[in-house]
């Protein structure tokens, strides 16, 4: 790792900290947070029934074929399916969407502010950025991509229960068979999750944070933003996914 | 009231600034001037500290600023007001509430007089009507005198003005000046002010400090620098 890459990493760790400490104090911003819970939440939840709902018929289909010919049979797709899209493709790809829509929106309205000095006027008007910035941010998001990762299950479910449907008339009851799913399955979902809400906006932060220059400094620090968090979400997924496979076995 | 003692500033290993040593009293005005790159803005930032020196020290009322964590220099800087360069004024806050940022921020929280000095604050900077427009509506001057109101509208005893009046026309200039003098003159607050309008400069301040290349090249009175060293005059002059 480059000298300037483990200069950002401890930077990241450290608003990480500072963030959560915040966030343990009160007073809590209730404005600043549901404004955020709203720009984080519900702004994305159109997105994320979209892509979730394209991806539940996609992967029906892909996994119908193969079924069909391999098995000569559809009807178990629901089945085996339900348990990965739970532990796995649901929060993972919920967190990967939120970090390229989320992500890229508080990279660059923190590196405008940081470029534009706005940063520094928020600390000499004795107010912390961590407090002030990152921390409704942070609660924000811890509350929310939980429930956009259960909406985007939801949509990949029934759009996929559709199209298996219209596809390969596989009886939505059918489809809607639970028996392969434990109780690890949404704990590792909900693990993920909030890992993933905790995790987005920190490392969104600390690239505005530590934006330079002019409009050229805000698209930077908005690819670094985008880059970094998506990375972080396939690794945090793998970490959870290790952590808990000997439970499975 | 500020002194710095053998102040350095290095990035990359590559020095910003280096052994600036002065000391401005209560109530004086220091005027900062050198040619752009020079560390005027590292300065000002240094004695508010928002940036820490890489050496010496800078100390605000008796108290060397660099022992403090962030928090004991957020108190500290609750006597201090800023005019940024770029204005810095919240976008997503209207003018009013720009200009009472500050005041919510120290802890008043008597909204009618909160509400009261803001609106007698938008008066004095001649904008009266301006408490629900965003900074984005409002020309530069205008945008100038609503970072002068919210740097001064909690009476801070040091005002640090970074370049007040850059970009804006000569009769606006000269009416930030005297908003600026008259805020000062009323708190009797000592003012640091970096700017490129060495006339006007000479008028109001008691002191100058010429900085080139990181280095001080000159620190007195503006008689002193008015017959000082050729390449002080002859920028006082326009010449350099």
């Amino acid at each position: 790792m480059s000298g300037a890459a483990w200069r950002d990493t401890r930077a990241t760790i450290q608003l990480g900290i500072d963030a959560a400490r915040a966030s343990l104090r009160a007073p809590w911003g209730g404005a600043a947070v549901y404004e955020q819970m709203y720009a984080i939440g519900n702004r994305s939840a159109l997105f994320i029934l979209i892509t979730q709902g394209f991806l539940g018929a996609i992967l029906n289909l892909q996994s119908g074929y193969q079924a069909l010919r391999v098995l000569g049979d559809a009807s178990m797709i629901g089945e085996q399916l339900l348990p990965l899209l739970i532990r796995q493709l649901g929060p993972t790809l919920t967190g990967l969407m939120i970090a390229t829509r989320v992500a890229t929106g508080i990279a660059a309205e923190l590196g405008s502010m940081k470029v534009t000095e706005q940063i520094d006027a928020l600390r000499m008007c004795n107010a912390s950025p961590v407090d002030f910035l990152v921390k409704p941010r942070l609660i924000a998001s811890i509350m929310m991509v939980p429930v956009l990762t259960i909406l985007g299950i939801l949509s990949a479910f029934i759009v996929g229960a559709a199209t298996v449907y219209a596809v390969f008339g596989t009886n939505p009851r059918t489809y809607a068979t639970f028996d392969q799913i434990t109780l690890l399955d949404p704990i590792e979902c909900m693990l993920k999750a909030l890992s993933y809400g905790a995790l987005i906006p920190i490392i969104a932060s600390a690239a505005g944070l530590a934006a330079r220059g002019g409009s050229e400094g805000v698209g930077e620090a908005t690819t670094r933003a985008v880059v970094s968090a998506s990375l972080t979400v396939i690794l945090v997924d793998f970490l959870i996914g290790g952590a808990l496979f000997p439970f499975r076995i | 009231m500020i002194e710095l003692r053998g102040v350095g500033v290095a990035f990359n290993a590559r020095a910003a600034l280096s052994d600036i040593s002065f000391r401005v009293e209560r109530g004086e005005t220091l005027g900062i001037i050198g040619a752009g790159g020079a560390g005027k803005t590292l300065i000002l930032k240094l004695i508010c500290g928002l940036l820490r020196p890489s050496q010496g020290q800078v100390i605000f009322d008796g108290q060397a600023l660099g022992g403090l964590d962030e928090r004991a220099l957020m108190r500290l800087r609750g006597r201090m007001g800023m005019i940024f360069q770029n204005n810095a004024l919240f976008d997503f806050m209207s003018v009013g509430d720009n200009i009472a940022f500050p005041l919510r921020r120290l802890g008043e929280v008597d909204e009618a007089a909160l509400q009261a000095k803001v609106h007698q604050r938008l008066e004095e900077v001649a904008l009266p009507r301006a408490y629900d427009q965003l900074p984005q509506a409002l020309s530069g001057g205008m945008k100038k005198r609503v970072c002068l109101a919210r740097a001064t509208i909690h009476d801070p005893e040091l005002m640090l003005c970074d370049d007040p009046t850059a970009g804006l026309d000569p009769v606006t200039t000269n009416r930030i000046f005297r908003l600026l003098k008259a805020t000062q003159a009323r708190n009797r607050a000592t003012a640091l002010i970096v700017s490129h309008e060495v006339e006007d400069l000479q008028e109001i301040c008691d002191r100058l400090l010429m900085l080139e290349g990181g280095r001080m090249i000159f620190w007195g009175s503006v008689a002193e620098a008015r017959g000082g060293p050729e390449g002080v005059r002859e920028f006082l002059m326009g010449r350099r």
